[in-house]
Protein backbone atom coordinates (compact mmCIF):
# COMPACT_ATOMS: atom_id res chain seq x y z
CA UNK A 1 0.00 0.00 0.00
CA UNK A 2 3.30 2.60 0.90
CA UNK A 3 4.44 1.79 -2.49
CA UNK A 4 1.37 2.20 -4.42
CA UNK A 5 1.14 5.79 -2.30
CA UNK A 6 4.46 6.38 -2.98
CA UNK A 7 4.00 5.88 -6.42
CA UNK A 8 0.74 8.04 -6.58
CA UNK A 9 1.66 10.68 -4.56
CA UNK A 10 5.50 11.11 -6.13
CA UNK A 11 6.20 15.04 -7.32
CA UNK A 12 5.82 15.99 -10.93
CA UNK A 13 7.32 19.38 -12.35
CA UNK A 14 4.19 21.54 -13.38
CA UNK A 15 4.71 21.84 -17.00
CA UNK A 16 4.44 18.18 -17.43
CA UNK A 17 0.85 18.32 -16.23
CA UNK A 18 -0.02 21.55 -18.06
CA UNK A 19 1.37 19.74 -21.06
CA UNK A 20 -1.00 17.49 -20.83
CA UNK A 21 -3.86 19.84 -20.32
CA UNK A 22 -2.68 21.95 -23.44
CA UNK A 23 -3.22 18.30 -25.55
CA UNK A 24 -6.19 17.90 -24.14
CA UNK A 25 -7.84 20.95 -24.63
CA UNK A 26 -5.98 21.27 -28.27
CA UNK A 27 -6.88 17.47 -29.24
CA UNK A 28 -10.67 18.33 -27.44
CA UNK A 29 -11.03 21.23 -29.54
CA UNK A 30 -10.20 19.96 -33.05
CA UNK A 31 -12.99 16.63 -31.95
CA UNK A 32 -15.54 19.50 -31.37
CA UNK A 33 -14.97 21.47 -34.76
CA UNK A 34 -15.35 18.06 -36.66
CA UNK A 35 -17.96 17.04 -35.23
CA UNK A 36 -20.20 20.55 -34.45
CA UNK A 37 -22.01 19.31 -37.69
CA UNK A 38 -22.76 16.35 -36.79
CA UNK A 39 -24.02 17.16 -33.60
CA UNK A 40 -26.40 20.04 -34.90
CA UNK A 41 -27.99 17.68 -37.23
CA UNK A 42 -29.16 15.43 -34.67
CA UNK A 43 -31.78 17.73 -34.10
CA UNK A 44 -32.84 16.63 -37.25
CA UNK A 45 -32.96 12.85 -36.62
CA UNK A 46 -36.23 10.91 -35.57
CA UNK A 47 -36.74 11.82 -31.69
CA UNK A 48 -38.05 7.69 -31.56
CA UNK A 49 -34.43 7.20 -32.13
CA UNK A 50 -32.92 8.50 -29.15
CA UNK A 51 -32.02 6.40 -26.27
CA UNK A 52 -30.08 8.48 -23.87
CA UNK A 53 -26.97 6.81 -21.86
CA UNK A 54 -24.98 7.78 -19.05
CA UNK A 55 -25.41 10.79 -17.59
CA UNK A 56 -28.35 11.99 -20.12
CA UNK A 57 -30.29 9.01 -19.22
CA UNK A 58 -29.52 10.14 -15.14
CA UNK A 59 -30.58 13.76 -16.11
CA UNK A 60 -33.47 12.94 -17.91
CA UNK A 61 -32.33 15.16 -21.00
CA UNK A 62 -34.49 14.00 -23.99
CA UNK A 63 -33.49 15.17 -27.46
CA UNK A 64 -32.49 18.94 -27.71
CA UNK A 65 -33.30 21.52 -30.05
CA UNK A 66 -30.43 22.53 -32.29
CA UNK A 67 -30.19 25.78 -30.41
CA UNK A 68 -29.64 24.27 -26.87
CA UNK A 69 -26.89 21.90 -28.33
CA UNK A 70 -25.61 25.06 -30.32
CA UNK A 71 -25.42 26.91 -27.17
CA UNK A 72 -23.68 23.83 -25.09
CA UNK A 73 -21.08 23.44 -27.86
CA UNK A 74 -20.30 27.26 -28.08
CA UNK A 75 -19.57 26.98 -24.51
CA UNK A 76 -17.25 23.88 -24.73
CA UNK A 77 -15.53 25.54 -27.34
CA UNK A 78 -14.47 28.52 -25.51
CA UNK A 79 -14.06 26.83 -22.10
CA UNK A 80 -11.27 24.24 -23.96
CA UNK A 81 -10.02 27.29 -25.88
CA UNK A 82 -9.99 29.35 -22.09
CA UNK A 83 -8.35 25.43 -21.00
CA UNK A 84 -5.56 25.33 -23.83
CA UNK A 85 -4.39 29.25 -22.85
CA UNK A 86 -4.95 28.15 -19.06
CA UNK A 87 -6.84 31.45 -18.17
CA UNK A 88 -9.67 31.18 -16.03
CA UNK A 89 -8.87 27.66 -15.20
CA UNK A 90 -10.69 27.37 -11.90
CA UNK A 91 -14.11 28.23 -13.84
CA UNK A 92 -13.06 26.76 -17.38
CA UNK A 93 -11.79 23.48 -16.35
CA UNK A 94 -14.60 22.46 -15.15
CA UNK A 95 -17.03 23.89 -17.69
CA UNK A 96 -15.11 21.95 -20.25
CA UNK A 97 -15.15 18.84 -18.72
CA UNK A 98 -19.04 18.64 -18.33
CA UNK A 99 -19.62 20.26 -21.45
CA UNK A 100 -17.70 17.32 -23.45
CA UNK A 101 -19.62 15.27 -20.80
CA UNK A 102 -22.74 16.43 -22.15
CA UNK A 103 -21.98 16.40 -25.81
CA UNK A 104 -19.98 13.01 -25.93
CA UNK A 105 -23.01 11.33 -24.03
CA UNK A 106 -25.43 13.12 -26.24
CA UNK A 107 -23.81 12.00 -29.17
CA UNK A 108 -24.05 8.24 -28.07
CA UNK A 109 -27.43 8.70 -26.99
CA UNK A 110 -28.81 8.03 -30.47
CA UNK A 111 -27.47 4.84 -31.35
CA UNK A 112 -24.80 2.51 -31.48
CA UNK A 113 -21.95 3.18 -28.66
CA UNK A 114 -18.66 4.61 -30.18
CA UNK A 115 -15.99 3.85 -27.70
CA UNK A 116 -13.51 6.50 -29.62
CA UNK A 117 -14.18 9.36 -26.77
CA UNK A 118 -13.97 7.85 -23.57
CA UNK A 119 -10.53 8.41 -22.10
CA UNK A 120 -10.83 12.25 -23.78
CA UNK A 121 -13.71 12.66 -21.31
CA UNK A 122 -12.35 10.76 -18.21
CA UNK A 123 -9.06 12.73 -18.70
CA UNK A 124 -10.90 16.10 -18.94
CA UNK A 125 -12.79 15.49 -15.80
CA UNK A 126 -9.56 14.62 -13.39
CA UNK A 127 -8.20 17.81 -15.45
CA UNK A 128 -10.92 19.74 -13.74
CA UNK A 129 -10.08 18.99 -10.63
CA UNK A 130 -6.46 19.41 -10.88
CA UNK A 131 -4.61 22.57 -10.56
CA UNK A 132 -3.25 22.23 -14.43
CA UNK A 133 -2.85 25.83 -15.06
CA UNK A 134 0.08 26.39 -12.67
CA UNK A 135 2.35 26.30 -15.80
CA UNK A 136 2.69 26.93 -19.37
CA UNK A 137 -0.25 29.89 -19.03
CA UNK A 138 0.04 32.01 -22.04
CA UNK A 139 1.08 35.05 -21.00
CA UNK A 140 1.99 34.42 -17.34
CA UNK A 141 5.38 33.22 -16.39
CA UNK A 142 4.54 30.80 -13.41
CA UNK A 143 7.80 29.55 -11.32
CA UNK A 144 6.46 26.58 -9.07
CA UNK A 145 8.42 23.77 -7.61
CA UNK A 146 7.86 19.84 -8.09
CA UNK A 147 4.46 18.81 -6.20
CA UNK A 148 2.72 15.78 -5.54
CA UNK A 149 0.28 18.21 -6.64
CA UNK A 150 0.45 17.95 -10.05
CA UNK A 151 1.96 14.36 -10.35
CA UNK A 152 -1.28 12.26 -8.87
CA UNK A 153 -3.76 13.90 -11.77
CA UNK A 154 -0.95 12.53 -14.46
CA UNK A 155 -1.31 9.25 -12.85
CA UNK A 156 -4.79 9.38 -12.55
CA UNK A 157 -5.04 9.57 -15.88
CA UNK A 158 -2.44 6.81 -16.39
CA UNK A 159 -4.83 4.53 -14.52
CA UNK A 160 -7.97 5.15 -16.21
CA UNK A 161 -5.72 4.83 -19.46
CA UNK A 162 -4.39 1.40 -18.30
CA UNK A 163 -8.07 0.07 -17.05
CA UNK A 164 -9.85 0.54 -20.43
CA UNK A 165 -7.32 -1.55 -21.99
CA UNK A 166 -7.58 -3.78 -19.51
CA UNK A 167 -11.53 -3.71 -19.43
CA UNK A 168 -11.34 -4.61 -23.09
CA UNK A 169 -9.25 -7.49 -22.78
CA UNK A 170 -11.36 -8.94 -20.28
CA UNK A 171 -14.66 -8.83 -22.48
CA UNK A 172 -13.07 -10.51 -25.11
CA UNK A 173 -11.96 -13.56 -22.44
CA UNK A 174 -15.20 -12.89 -20.96
CA UNK A 175 -17.50 -12.86 -24.38
CA UNK A 176 -15.34 -14.88 -26.80
CA UNK A 177 -13.08 -16.74 -24.33
CA UNK A 178 -9.65 -18.08 -25.65
CA UNK A 179 -11.48 -18.99 -29.26
CA UNK A 180 -11.28 -15.40 -29.50
CA UNK A 181 -7.94 -15.60 -29.98
CA UNK A 182 -7.92 -17.83 -33.41
CA UNK A 183 -6.68 -16.96 -36.73
CA UNK A 184 -10.33 -17.66 -37.85
CA UNK A 185 -12.38 -15.52 -35.25
CA UNK A 186 -10.33 -12.55 -36.18
CA UNK A 187 -10.16 -13.26 -39.84
CA UNK A 188 -14.51 -13.29 -39.63
CA UNK A 189 -14.42 -10.28 -38.02
CA UNK A 190 -12.62 -8.31 -40.37
CA UNK A 191 -14.12 -9.76 -43.26
CA UNK A 192 -17.74 -8.61 -41.56
CA UNK A 193 -16.11 -4.93 -41.03
CA UNK A 194 -14.81 -4.52 -44.36
CA UNK A 195 -18.19 -6.22 -45.83
CA UNK A 196 -20.03 -3.70 -43.58
CA UNK A 197 -17.38 -0.54 -44.65
CA UNK A 198 -17.80 -1.76 -48.57
CA UNK A 199 -21.73 -1.58 -48.25
CA UNK A 200 -22.13 1.85 -46.20
CA UNK A 201 -19.56 3.22 -48.12
CA UNK A 202 -16.80 3.68 -45.11
CA UNK A 203 -13.00 3.66 -46.18
CA UNK A 204 -10.74 0.50 -46.23
CA UNK A 205 -7.58 -0.98 -47.34
CA UNK A 206 -7.99 -3.04 -50.46
CA UNK A 207 -4.56 -4.85 -49.64
CA UNK A 208 -6.50 -6.18 -46.51
CA UNK A 209 -8.48 -8.14 -49.10
CA UNK A 210 -5.88 -10.41 -50.19
CA UNK A 211 -4.57 -10.76 -46.53
CA UNK A 212 -7.47 -12.56 -45.56
CA UNK A 213 -6.15 -15.80 -47.17
CA UNK A 214 -3.70 -15.65 -44.37
CA UNK A 215 -4.11 -17.24 -41.28
CA UNK A 216 -1.05 -16.58 -39.51
CA UNK A 217 -0.80 -12.58 -39.21
CA UNK A 218 -4.35 -12.50 -37.69
CA UNK A 219 -3.54 -15.41 -35.02
CA UNK A 220 -0.26 -13.72 -34.14
CA UNK A 221 -2.58 -10.32 -33.89
CA UNK A 222 -5.24 -11.57 -31.99
CA UNK A 223 -2.92 -13.22 -28.95
CA UNK A 224 -1.22 -9.90 -29.52
CA UNK A 225 -4.11 -7.37 -28.66
CA UNK A 226 -5.59 -9.65 -26.09
CA UNK A 227 -1.59 -9.74 -24.31
CA UNK A 228 -1.21 -5.83 -24.73
CA UNK A 229 -4.83 -5.51 -23.45
CA UNK A 230 -4.47 -7.44 -20.21
CA UNK A 231 -1.11 -6.63 -19.19
CA UNK A 232 -1.60 -2.71 -20.26
CA UNK A 233 -0.77 -2.32 -15.65
CA UNK A 234 2.64 -3.09 -15.66
CA UNK A 235 3.26 0.51 -18.10
CA UNK A 236 3.00 1.94 -14.41
CA UNK A 237 5.77 0.08 -13.30
CA UNK A 238 8.33 2.11 -14.31
CA UNK A 239 10.06 4.15 -17.33
CA UNK A 240 11.57 1.12 -18.92
CA UNK A 241 8.36 -1.13 -18.78
CA UNK A 242 5.74 2.11 -19.74
CA UNK A 243 8.33 2.58 -22.88
CA UNK A 244 7.76 -1.18 -23.89
CA UNK A 245 4.02 -1.19 -23.20
CA UNK A 246 3.33 1.92 -24.94
CA UNK A 247 5.31 0.85 -28.15
CA UNK A 248 3.49 -2.39 -28.24
CA UNK A 249 0.10 -0.18 -27.87
CA UNK A 250 0.85 1.72 -30.75
CA UNK A 251 1.88 -1.24 -32.77
CA UNK A 252 -1.45 -2.62 -31.49
CA UNK A 253 -3.61 0.82 -32.92
CA UNK A 254 -1.17 0.93 -36.18
CA UNK A 255 -2.63 -2.37 -36.81
CA UNK A 256 -6.03 -2.03 -36.33
CA UNK A 257 -5.91 1.23 -38.08
CA UNK A 258 -4.16 -0.34 -41.15
CA UNK A 259 -6.41 -3.37 -41.38
CA UNK A 260 -9.65 -1.79 -40.26
CA UNK A 261 -9.66 2.24 -40.45
CA UNK A 262 -10.54 2.24 -37.08
CA UNK A 263 -8.71 5.08 -34.99
CA UNK A 264 -8.67 5.34 -31.38
CA UNK A 265 -6.75 9.01 -31.40
CA UNK A 266 -7.40 9.31 -27.68
CA UNK A 267 -5.21 6.14 -26.80
CA UNK A 268 -2.56 7.17 -29.69
CA UNK A 269 -1.99 10.05 -27.16
CA UNK A 270 -3.10 9.14 -24.20
CA UNK A 271 -0.98 6.11 -23.44
CA UNK A 272 0.80 6.84 -20.22
CA UNK A 273 4.00 8.44 -20.69
CA UNK A 274 7.52 7.14 -19.85
CA UNK A 275 8.11 10.69 -18.50
CA UNK A 276 4.97 11.33 -16.26
CA UNK A 277 5.05 7.25 -14.75
CA UNK B 1 -0.64 33.84 13.90
CA UNK B 2 2.18 31.73 15.59
CA UNK B 3 4.95 29.66 13.62
CA UNK B 4 3.47 26.33 14.92
CA UNK B 5 -0.14 27.05 13.86
CA UNK B 6 0.72 28.24 10.53
CA UNK B 7 2.79 24.96 10.07
CA UNK B 8 -0.10 22.95 11.45
CA UNK B 9 -2.75 24.89 8.71
CA UNK B 10 -0.43 24.11 6.05
CA UNK B 11 0.02 20.66 7.21
CA UNK B 12 -3.98 20.21 7.53
CA UNK B 13 -4.61 21.94 3.88
CA UNK B 14 -1.88 19.68 1.96
CA UNK B 15 -3.66 16.19 4.05
CA UNK B 16 -6.79 17.37 3.08
CA UNK B 17 -5.71 17.83 -0.44
CA UNK B 18 -4.51 14.58 -0.45
CA UNK B 19 -7.26 13.19 0.86
CA UNK B 20 -9.37 14.48 -2.04
CA UNK B 21 -6.21 13.35 -4.90
CA UNK B 22 -6.89 9.81 -3.38
CA UNK B 23 -10.34 9.96 -3.37
CA UNK B 24 -9.99 10.94 -7.14
CA UNK B 25 -7.71 7.64 -7.27
CA UNK B 26 -10.39 5.40 -6.16
CA UNK B 27 -13.20 7.15 -8.10
CA UNK B 28 -10.88 6.24 -10.97
CA UNK B 29 -10.48 2.81 -10.13
CA UNK B 30 -13.85 2.41 -9.32
CA UNK B 31 -15.45 3.08 -12.75
CA UNK B 32 -13.46 1.61 -14.98
CA UNK B 33 -13.58 -1.65 -12.82
CA UNK B 34 -17.39 -1.78 -12.50
CA UNK B 35 -18.37 -1.70 -15.97
CA UNK B 36 -16.52 -5.23 -15.81
CA UNK B 37 -19.09 -6.70 -13.79
CA UNK B 38 -21.86 -5.68 -16.05
CA UNK B 39 -23.83 -8.67 -17.62
CA UNK B 40 -23.07 -9.01 -21.16
CA UNK B 41 -24.87 -6.61 -23.56
CA UNK B 42 -25.01 -3.84 -21.36
CA UNK B 43 -22.68 -0.64 -22.02
CA UNK B 44 -22.66 2.90 -21.39
CA UNK B 45 -20.79 6.51 -21.58
CA UNK B 46 -18.13 7.24 -20.79
CA UNK B 47 -17.91 4.39 -18.44
CA UNK B 48 -17.71 1.15 -20.39
CA UNK B 49 -16.44 -2.58 -20.27
CA UNK B 50 -15.09 -1.81 -23.94
CA UNK B 51 -16.79 -5.07 -25.83
CA UNK B 52 -16.60 -3.77 -29.08
CA UNK B 53 -15.37 -7.07 -31.71
CA UNK B 54 -15.18 -8.90 -28.23
CA UNK B 55 -17.47 -12.16 -29.42
CA UNK B 56 -16.82 -14.65 -31.69
CA UNK B 57 -17.52 -14.76 -35.19
CA UNK B 58 -17.00 -17.92 -37.54
CA UNK B 59 -17.62 -16.75 -41.21
CA UNK B 60 -17.71 -13.65 -43.19
CA UNK B 61 -21.67 -14.11 -44.17
CA UNK B 62 -22.78 -10.52 -43.22
CA UNK B 63 -26.85 -10.44 -42.06
CA UNK B 64 -27.75 -6.72 -41.57
CA UNK B 65 -30.76 -4.04 -41.60
CA UNK B 66 -29.59 -1.92 -44.91
CA UNK B 67 -31.76 1.02 -46.53
CA UNK B 68 -31.69 -0.02 -50.29
CA UNK B 69 -31.86 1.95 -53.02
CA UNK B 70 -33.60 1.15 -55.75
CA UNK B 71 -33.43 3.46 -59.56
CA UNK B 72 -32.78 2.94 -63.31
CA UNK B 73 -29.73 1.32 -62.87
CA UNK B 74 -30.19 -1.01 -60.21
CA UNK B 75 -30.57 -1.91 -56.43
CA UNK B 76 -27.81 -0.09 -53.89
CA UNK B 77 -27.20 -0.18 -50.31
CA UNK B 78 -27.02 3.36 -49.05
CA UNK B 79 -24.13 4.78 -47.24
CA UNK B 80 -24.22 5.87 -43.80
CA UNK B 81 -24.82 9.18 -43.73
CA UNK B 82 -28.21 8.51 -45.39
CA UNK B 83 -29.58 7.32 -41.81
CA UNK B 84 -28.32 10.68 -40.49
CA UNK B 85 -24.47 9.45 -39.22
CA UNK B 86 -21.52 9.83 -39.87
CA UNK B 87 -20.06 6.65 -38.49
CA UNK B 88 -20.90 3.08 -39.56
CA UNK B 89 -21.57 1.55 -36.36
CA UNK B 90 -24.21 4.31 -35.33
CA UNK B 91 -26.17 3.61 -38.75
CA UNK B 92 -25.99 -0.29 -38.19
CA UNK B 93 -27.75 0.60 -35.11
CA UNK B 94 -30.17 3.15 -35.99
CA UNK B 95 -31.19 0.65 -38.68
CA UNK B 96 -31.61 -2.60 -36.91
CA UNK B 97 -33.11 -0.52 -33.74
CA UNK B 98 -35.80 0.55 -36.15
CA UNK B 99 -36.41 -2.84 -36.85
CA UNK B 100 -36.21 -3.94 -33.62
CA UNK B 101 -38.76 -1.89 -32.33
CA UNK B 102 -41.40 -2.72 -34.87
CA UNK B 103 -44.33 -0.37 -35.19
CA UNK B 104 -44.00 2.82 -37.92
CA UNK B 105 -40.72 2.85 -36.79
CA UNK B 106 -39.00 1.30 -40.35
CA UNK B 107 -41.71 3.92 -42.11
CA UNK B 108 -40.56 7.00 -40.22
CA UNK B 109 -36.70 5.81 -40.92
CA UNK B 110 -37.63 5.18 -44.40
CA UNK B 111 -38.73 8.51 -45.15
CA UNK B 112 -35.89 9.86 -43.26
CA UNK B 113 -33.62 7.92 -45.79
CA UNK B 114 -35.82 8.96 -48.36
CA UNK B 115 -35.26 12.25 -47.71
CA UNK B 116 -31.90 12.32 -47.60
CA UNK B 117 -32.15 10.16 -51.28
CA UNK B 118 -33.80 12.85 -52.70
CA UNK B 119 -31.26 15.68 -52.02
CA UNK B 120 -28.25 13.47 -52.57
CA UNK B 121 -29.12 10.82 -55.21
CA UNK B 122 -31.77 12.26 -57.15
CA UNK B 123 -32.08 9.52 -59.44
CA UNK B 124 -32.96 6.88 -57.43
CA UNK B 125 -37.19 5.87 -57.26
CA UNK B 126 -37.65 4.06 -54.06
CA UNK B 127 -35.90 3.52 -50.69
CA UNK B 128 -36.20 -0.13 -49.15
CA UNK B 129 -35.61 -0.70 -45.61
CA UNK B 130 -34.85 -4.66 -45.62
CA UNK B 131 -33.07 -7.18 -43.47
CA UNK B 132 -30.66 -8.82 -46.03
CA UNK B 133 -27.77 -11.64 -46.69
CA UNK B 134 -24.83 -10.66 -48.08
CA UNK B 135 -21.54 -13.37 -49.28
CA UNK B 136 -18.77 -11.70 -47.22
CA UNK B 137 -16.20 -12.81 -49.39
CA UNK B 138 -18.09 -13.10 -53.26
CA UNK B 139 -18.47 -9.45 -52.27
CA UNK B 140 -14.65 -8.47 -50.94
CA UNK B 141 -13.56 -10.47 -53.77
CA UNK B 142 -15.62 -10.23 -56.68
CA UNK B 143 -17.56 -6.99 -56.64
CA UNK B 144 -21.15 -9.60 -55.64
CA UNK B 145 -22.96 -6.57 -54.11
CA UNK B 146 -25.86 -9.01 -54.48
CA UNK B 147 -28.31 -8.58 -51.70
CA UNK B 148 -30.53 -11.43 -50.67
CA UNK B 149 -33.44 -9.94 -49.21
CA UNK B 150 -34.85 -11.82 -46.52
CA UNK B 151 -37.35 -9.77 -45.26
CA UNK B 152 -38.91 -6.12 -46.09
CA UNK B 153 -39.78 -4.13 -43.07
CA UNK B 154 -40.71 -0.46 -45.21
CA UNK B 155 -40.75 0.98 -48.63
CA UNK B 156 -41.22 4.31 -49.78
CA UNK B 157 -40.76 6.84 -53.04
CA UNK B 158 -37.86 9.29 -52.50
CA UNK B 159 -38.44 12.15 -51.86
CA UNK B 160 -41.37 10.88 -49.88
Amino acid sequence: MGRVAGWYFAAAPARYLAAVRIGIGAYALGWLAFTAAELLALADLDPSRFDPVGVVGVLGIGPLDRGVVGAILAGTVISAGLVVAGWWYRLAAPAFALGLLLLTTYQNSWGKLLHTENLLVLHALVLAVSPAADALVVGAHRRRPDSFRYGWPLRAMALATVLAYVAAGVSKLRYGGLPWMTAENLQSWVAFDLVRKELFGDPYLAAVVDALDHAWPFAVAAVFTVAVELVAPVALLGRRWARVWVAAAWLMHASVLVVMAVGFPTSWSASPSSRCC
Amino acid sequence: MGRSEGKAERAHRWSRLGAAAAAVAVAVVVASVHPMTWPQGRDSFPLSPHPMFSSLRSDADVRLVVALGEGPDGTVALPTEATGHRHLTQAVRALSDAVNEGGDRPALLCADVAAWAEEHDPGLERVRIVTARFDGLALLRHGDRTAHVLAEHASCASGE
